[in-house]
């Protein structure tokens, strides 16, 4: 076992040193996760850079909660989804293709008619807890809109003269209205429509609002949120949730490139001679390459998942399953890896096969352009690449939400293609 | 402490070895000598277990064959490719391979060290390797051999494309192996190597012994007669005898001699004689 860790830490440390190879094992797969992150960020998978994706539901359906909703459709802070029912809205919530949701309660316009008494405008969040920093955020600008509807009220001295007299009706008509305020309410009105008068004959619209922010303890819309917790929608939360699993399959191609090499240079050198007159068995050489293959791919994969979770806010669906995703890959590529090294003669034959080998599974597995854009000949045959079932599998912990049961089917594929690569290359591969 | 018996071995339609029958014995430098292709290599894997013959047997030391793990670890090899890891500095080389063996960290440490002063990399032991000249390169070959400290020592062409000095130091360590008590095989087509080298020699072609002895015993026997030039006002004149000194002693009593020369047959005369190729052919 010490000579399996010693074969497997010594390639490590080759794999490290040799720059171009950790290029392309670390950096050229995290430049590509990354590029490809930032072309398409905004276009599809929750727009990352267009605006918080809501929903505004009105359920007053009244010319002042229309007119607010509308107001929230125009604002460049959100990307209005409109016509939704409630549970329509809850659901989209729910499964993640929108952020949140904006319910405008019954009794909304009634409440934006006589904003200084009685209930204020009443207005439902609908957001996952797990968002607080976007719960905060929506509020705030469903807030800050509700108040800029009322202070436009106000800078108009005529639009604020018929609000007045129509909260006097409305006042005079309010049975709930307790007696004893009814003359305070009168005098507050009066004084208040004498008031615009002369501003409005002034032009003096700055007075009014001052006046009006006057009033102590006015509250005029009241904003609550409700918990909706979101499942695993089967769609990137972002655009990189997208392209790291994708760059997460480079890093593992360029990783069992590395090795097949290293394996084929073992063999041109002379170094493996070495590795056989030790008192070592066949199988103990080739485990210890399989081990330092494994551990490479595997680090790579994370490193470029927490790079992934820390710096693009992409937040795994399932830690362990994508864990699971992460090991099946690496045995996948092991066994590529071992196959590789067997079959190529010298090391340029292992870097151009190695290369033109793994670039076409890519290509057909969906490792370069997503699998959905492809001609149907191209899905059935992408049935036969690691590549497919790889990537499928990342997607699957990353944000497909795939179950362990889910993953149960990539996961055999691959453990399957790479266990049968590897027996086949360990037989083929040249000891002599 | 080695013994090759009856080696039979085809690659595809080559013969590498052709019925090869070879005794090592204990403390001394046995030259493998023949000319490229001849089956040197091909004997030397066989021997470590690193091929296995057609026929045949390999027996070390009375332990049985080489393939066997617990045999292999007595045997040292420094393979004619300077097997060493390019990225890799001298002493994490030696490290390295030491790990194979199951050595403890405390032990891989004094024997690299000793083994890099003894090969004169000392001053260069944290360097990576890549750096290093070809003669440094072999002399490092040949250290890593050592790190077990084999009773059985092999090397393949230890001494192709070295610098004089590096050949030099190489060729001192291989006598100093064997002041030591271990065997060394040493494969070379350098005659004159092996000449000044071994304290046995077989000479193989075409996978097959032509001769082996002590290289007096190769010469006396199959190198042919001296031949003494005597130099004349009337010119030289050759004189082939079996007692170049006696031939001297009467020739130089004679008038007009002005200068003599003696070439003694050696081992490139023996494989001359026995093929009628020349070793470099």
């Amino acid at each position: 076992m010490n000579a399996v860790l010693a074969i497997a830490v010594k390639d490590i440390r080759l794999l490290l040193r040799d720059r171009m190879g950790f290029f392309f094992s670390f950096f050229f797969p995290l430049l590509i996760a990354v590029f490809f992150g930032v072309v398409f960020r905004g276009g599809g998978g929750g727009g990352a850079g267009s605006g918080i994706p809501v929903a505004v539901v009105d359920l007053d359906n009244t010319a002042e909660s229309a007119a607010f909703a509308g107001r929230l459709g125009a604002a460049s802070e959100l990307e209005v989804t409109a016509g939704l029912t409630r549970e329509g809205a809850e659901e989209a919530v729910r499964i993640g293709r929108l952020r949140g949701a904006v319910v405008l309660l019954p009794g909304f316009g009634e409440a934006r008619r006589r904003p200084f008494w009685g209930e204020p405008m009443r207005i439902e969040l609908l957001v996952d807890p797990s968002r607080a920093a976007l719960a905060s955020m929506l509020e705030g600008v469903v807030t800050r809109h509700a108040f800029e509807g009322l202070s436009e009220m106000f800078a108009d001295p005529a639009k604020m003269r018929g609000q007045v007299r129509e909260s006097m009706d409305l006042m005079r008509r309010d049975g709930s209205l307790p007696r004893t305020m009814r003359p305070a309410f009168e005098l507050f009105f009066n004084a208040l429509d004498s008031m615009l008068e002369t501003v409005e004959a002034n032009g003096d619209a700055d007075a009014a609002t001052a006046g009006a922010a006057r009033a102590g303890g006015w509250q005029p819309v009241r904003v609550s949120t409700r918990a909706v917790t979101a499942r695993p929608s089967g769609l990137p939360t972002n655009s990189f949730a997208l392209t790291f699993p994708q760059g997460v399959i480079w890093g593992m191609m360029g990783c069992a490139l590395g090795f097949a090499v290293t394996m084929v240079m073992e063999r041109t050198r002379g170094t493996l001679v070495r590795l056989r007159v030790a008192p070592l068995s066949r199988a103990h050489v080739l485990a210890g390459k399989a081990v330092g293959c494994f551990v490479v791919t595997t680090s790579v994969a994370v490193l470029l998942m927490v790079i992934a979770r820390v710096a693009f806010g992409v937040q795994p669906t399932s830690v362990p399953v994508l864990a699971a995703a992460i090991a099946c890959s690496s045995a996948c590529f092991v066994g590529i890896m071992m196959l590789l090294a067997a079959v190529s003669r010298t090391e340029a034959a292992g870097n151009g096969l190695g290369w033109g080998v793994l670039l076409l599974l890519a290509m057909i597995g969906g490792g370069m352009v997503p699998l959905e854009f492809m001609p149907g000949f191209i899905k059935t045959l992408s049935v036969v690449s690691p590549i497919r079932w790889s990537l499928l599998a990342l997607e699957g912990g990353v944000f497909r939400g795939f179950s362990f049961g889910q993953m149960a089917a990539p996961c055999a594929v691959l453990l399957g293609i790479g266990g049968a690569a590897f027996a086949l290359g360990a037989r083929l591969f040249r000891v002599d | 402490m080695l013994r090759l018996s009856n080696l039979r071995k085809r690659f595809g339609q080559v013969v590498a070895l052709d019925d090869l029958s070879l005794h090592i014995p204990r403390g001394c430098i046995f030259g493998l000598l023949g000319p490229n292709g001849a089956g040197k290599t091909t004997t030397i894997s066989i021997a470590v277990g690193l091929l296995a013959p057609d026929s045949g047997a390999v027996d070390l030391d009375g332990l049985g064959t080489p393939a066997r793990a617990q045999v292999r670890a007595r045997v040292g090899v420094a393979p004619q490719a300077v097997a060493l890891y390019d990225d890799l500095t001298a002493r994490e080389n030696l490290d390295f391979f030491a790990r194979l063996y199951e050595m403890p960290r405390a032990a891989r440490r004094e024997r690299a060290d000793a083994l890099l002063a003894r090969v004169g990399l000392s001053d260069r032991a944290d360097d990576r390797v890549k750096g290093y000249s070809g003669g440094m390169k072999r002399r490092l070959n040949l250290a890593a051999a050592l790190l077990h400290d084999p009773p059985l020592v092999l090397l393949d062409e230890p001494t192709a494309g070295v610098d004089p000095q590096s050949r030099n130091a190489i060729l001192d360590m291989a006598r100093s192996l064997r002041d030591e008590g271990r065997t060394v095989m040493y494969t070379t087509h350098y005659m004159e190597e092996a000449q000044r080298l071994c304290d046995r020699v077989a000479i193989i072609d075409r996978g097959r012994v032509l001769a082996e002895g002590t290289v007096e015993q190769l010469v006396g026997t199959l190198g042919g007669s001296s031949v003494v030039t005597i130099q004349t006002d009337e010119g030289d004149t050759r004189i082939e005898t079996a007692d170049p000194v006696g031939e001297l002693g009467r020739r130089l009593a004679a008038p007009g001699v002005r200068g003599v020369r003696v070439e003694r047959p050696d081992l490139e005369a023996v494989f001359l004689h026995l093929t009628g190729r020349s070793l470099r052919d």
